[in-house]
């Protein structure tokens, strides 16, 4: 029997996560800091924010005028993201709703290409005409 | 070895897919209601295994039962042709 299930896309694989982030927001390595303890976020002012975070890319990185763009880890083991009204609350923001659907799509992916390829298989990603990310996994015999 | 379904994800960046245990769903996110998309049988007096819709019908038959599965999963999964159409889709509880 098969089993229809739709899932709530939520980080919990901190290396897909950032696999992610440097492909949606062209940053490298060396620019996403990933800390054990929760790190302070800072604003465009240089403003040490009352945000902490374990994933962090730094304003400087991030554009002009622009603030620190985090993911804090829950209790669940999830990542939160958190993103400035100025760089993420606009459909039309750099860091807004498209980017973040991009980020779920990209971190998905990676998921499964780690998971996967893990077992010998190959997975690939497509576009559907309706604009819908597609991964497909093959070379499971 | 089991088919590895389709994953498809909607414009919110959330997930659509058949239930599989060949990829960990759990790494990927919180799984919402899950609903029966198809059935395989085994039809005694056809000697072959059936693909049946959840209004009955019979959409596909085979006497190999892998591959009765593997249509069942390209064909009910994302993108294939018995995939329910958007607004059949389950909405998952956000928040």
């Amino acid at each position: 029997m098969s089993m229809y299930c739709n899932i709530k896309t939520q980080f919990k694989n901190w290396a897909a996560l950032i696999a992610a982030l440097m492909e949606t927001g062209n940053w490298t390595a060396e620019q996403i800091e990933v800390h054990d303890e929760p790190q302070h976020l800072y604003g465009y002012q240089g403003d040490q924010r009352e945000q902490t975070a374990h994933v962090i890319i730094r304003r400087e990185h991030v554009g002009q005028a622009s603030n620190d763009i985090g993911f804090a880890r829950q209790a669940d083991g999830t990542y939160a993201a958190i993103i400035s009204e100025y760089d993420g609350g606009r459909e039309t923001s750099k860091y807004g709703p498209r980017w973040q659907r991009a980020l779920k799509e990209s971190y998905g992916y990676h998921v499964i290409k780690a998971q996967q390829e893990k077992r010998g298989r190959r997975v690939e990603r497509i576009r559907t005409p309706q604009g819908r990310q597609q991964v497909i996994v093959t070379g499971y015999r | 070895m089991s088919a590895v379904p389709v994953v498809e994800f909607d414009e919110n960046g959330d997930i659509v897919t058949l239930y599989t245990d060949e990829i960990d769903l759990y790494e990927l996110g919180v799984i919402g209601e899950v609903r029966r998309a198809s059935n395989v049988e085994f039809d005694g007096a056809r000697q072959e295994w059936m693909v049946i819709t959840p209004d009955g019908d019979v959409v596909h038959k085979d006497r190999n039962r892998e591959r009765a599965i593997e249509w069942e999963v390209r064909n009910f999964g994302p993108g294939g042709p018995h995939q329910p159409a958007p607004s059949q889709e389950l909405e998952v509880p956000h928040g």
